[in-house]
């Protein structure tokens, strides 16, 4: 696989991780209290946040390492 | 209290406000035929006898889905675990829907953790239709790069016959045997030889939490005539948009114990999204029905014709946006009223010829969902009363105000009390339900429009909810709610100087200056609703 492919592969997985957890996020601050979500489901809610929140970080992390492995690797074709 | 108690107490509720109501329905209607009258009034009277039968009927089918849905046996487990994962199709259908709307989405069906997803955009965009139009051509391609960024295959198709055209090609397609003009771009993966087992179908503004999928594939897996599980819309967008919130809270009232209590005995609709349908099922009955602007209610009719059953999964796994004005709100509700009551002819059709093919409980909940829209003919009848009676003294209602009062005070506050304390119950406030049944009144006037073209065949061009855009009505398109809060009001202004000039007649003229005011503020909801950005509080 050509080495700029794969990375830019790399760096849309991110983004599309990151986009994802904004589009959540939004949603679950604009909850309004009193409408329709028990208190169990919106702590529910923001549990499956915080997970996804740490996932994308630690994904982040391991991606981020990937891709400086990669970009050191002098081959074009990986 | 035991939560026992608690359930005991809230189907006692609505069983007592269903024979209060029939208690006073029955009153209402001897004390009709009893007085002398000229037939104009009579001809008023039978009307408003009929928008109260009406309002009745639909009540007692609401409290009976509280009824039900507070005592199912065996309430869907919403935490069941897939013992396999079949693949499954993830599909947003888009018109022209913009950029940002859907690469949040896309970036949602990413998210999903299904583990076996076919992640696609179907594009029901007409470019074919308009060559020439540049910006429409950019349009194209911009799709096509999103697609590609966000790993997510592309379906188009020649366009026919809107939403149910698109998916019926791409069930066409996937199951090999694709129609003329049909095109998959591939940018995510393949799809399995002979297509995936189900389908999940989203408009394009509604973002599927990352565990959608698996309680809902594990039911389907469970029962194998299940056809499709329907699960809740939520819109997000309340705490901002005063249309958004109030048609937010619409929906919640239906899919809350409505939706519970026909999920309860197997008769629960399609929405159109945040569904689940087992493809087999689709191609069994040949696809999604073409010829109606709400395909997702004839299908479900055609489903269960066929003996494939439905269920409801009351749990919000997805989140959407509302109507974020006036003009978008009632576009939709005039595509959803003229949908419904084609469905109602075709229901009524149905049941002429194949009564026997359903339950009893299932045509009720058919017959009842096909008559909503009927609604805006009641708000209509009901507001005209008073008026008639306060300007032009026709008597709409022949009894005592003290029987008026004596029936229709505890059947009016019993049915209200239930209604609130049941959703007060799923943590709704008051002042939001209110809001909802307001608008829902001040869309009276799109309601009847809708209904009569529907009655009439008249087609009118699929029109989709404008999404990401909050403008005002202008003034001089709301000359007939001014109109009517005018004659509200003259109504109201002449009622009292009646009561005046005129002690004897005082008790019934206040009645129906009550009934005046009352539909005079409502009206005037409309201007609040004109203005649909709230200011966010900090």
């Amino acid at each position: 696989m050509k080495k700029s492919k794969l990375l830019s592969a790399l760096k849309r997985a991110l983004i599309t991780e990151e986009s994802s957890i904004k589009v959540y996020s939004q949603h679950i601050t604009e909850i309004a209290p009193r409408s329709g979500l028990s208190d169990e489901q919106i702590s529910q809610l923001t549990r499956v946040m915080s997970d996804l929140r740490a996932e994308s970080v630690h994904h982040k992390e391991i991606v981020t390492a990937l891709i400086n492995k990669i970009k050191e690797d002098p081959r074009d074709d990986i | 209290m035991s939560m026992r108690r608690k359930i005991r107490w809230l189907q006692l509720l609505p069983l007592v406000a269903i024979n209060v109501a029939l208690i006073y329905f029955v009153s209402r209607t001897v004390l009709l035929f009893l007085q002398d009258y000229h037939w104009y009034e009579y001809v008023v009277a039978v009307l408003l006898l009929l928008a109260e039968s009406f309002l009745l009927l639909h009540g007692c089918g609401y409290m009976l889905s509280i009824i039900r849905a507070t005592g199912q046996a065996n309430p869907i487990d919403l935490d069941q675990k897939p013992k396999s994962f079949p693949p499954l199709a993830v599909v947003v259908a888009s018109y022209k829907e913009p950029l940002n709307v859907l690469e949040e989405t896309l970036a949602c069906f990413n998210a999903l953790s299904y583990p076996n997803k076919y992640l696609y955009l179907l594009d029901d965009t007409r470019y074919a239709d308009h060559p020439d139009d540049e910006a429409l051509q950019r349009y194209k391609k911009q799709v096509e790069e999103l697609c590609e960024c966000m790993e997510v295959n592309l379906f188009r198709h020649k366009w026919h016959d809107a939403k149910a055209g698109l998916i019926n090609d791409f069930l066409l397609h996937q199951a090999v045997n694709p129609r003329e003009g049909s095109v998959l771009k591939i940018f995510q993966r393949a799809p399995p030889l002979g297509g995936e087992k189900y389908i999940a179908i989203f408009d394009a503004d509604q973002n599927p939490m990352p565990g959608f999928a698996e309680p809902i594939i594990a039911h389907m897996e469970m029962e194998y005539r299940l056809a499709f599980i329907q699960t809740p819309q939520y819109y997000t967008n309340i705490s901002t948009n005063t249309v958004a919130h109030a048609a937010g809270l619409q929906q919640a009232i239906f899919y809350e114990f409505i939706c519970e209590g026909k999920g309860a005995h197997d008769a629960m609709m399609c929405c159109g999204t945040n569904v689940v349908f087992r493809n087999d099922a689709l191609l069994d009955i040949g696809g999604f029905e073409e010829h109606s602007v709400t395909e997702d209610f004839a299908t479900s009719l055609r489903l269960h014709l066929n003996e494939w059953s439905s269920r409801y999964f009351p749990r919000v796994c997805a989140f959407g946006l509302g109507p974020e004005d006036l003009s978008g709100y009632f576009k939709q509700q005039y595509r959803w009223a003229l949908g419904s009551v084609g469905v109602f002819k075709e229901i009524a059709h149905n049941f002429s010829e194949y009564a026997r093919y359903l339950p009893v409980t299932h045509w009720v909940e058919y017959f009842l969902a096909g008559t909503y829209y009927f609604i805006g003919f009641v708000y209509l009848i009901m507001g005209a009363c008073p008026i008639l009676y306060l300007l032009l003294g026709v008597p709409s209602y022949f009894a005592k105000p003290e029987i008026y009062f004596l029936t229709f005070i505890p059947y009016f506050f019993l049915t209200m009390i239930t209604f609130y304390v049941t959703l007060g119950r799923r943590n709704y406030r008051i002042r939001d339900i209110l809001l909802g049944q307001i608008l829902t009144v001040n869309s009276a006037p799109v309601y009847v429009r809708a209904v009569i073209d529907a009655l009439l065949n008249r087609k009118k061009p699929f029109e989709v909810t404008p999404k990401g855009q909050s403008n005002s009505i202008p003034l001089s398109r709301l000359k007939l709610y001014l109109f009517c809060g005018a004659l509200n009001l003259a109504a109201m202004i002449w009622g009292l100087l009646q009561m005046y000039f005129s002690p004897e007649r005082a008790q019934p003229i206040l009645v129906n200056v009550l009934w005046a005011t009352y539909h005079f503020v409502i009206i005037n909801f409309i201007f609040y609703f004109n203005n649909p950005i709230k200011v966010k509080k900090s």
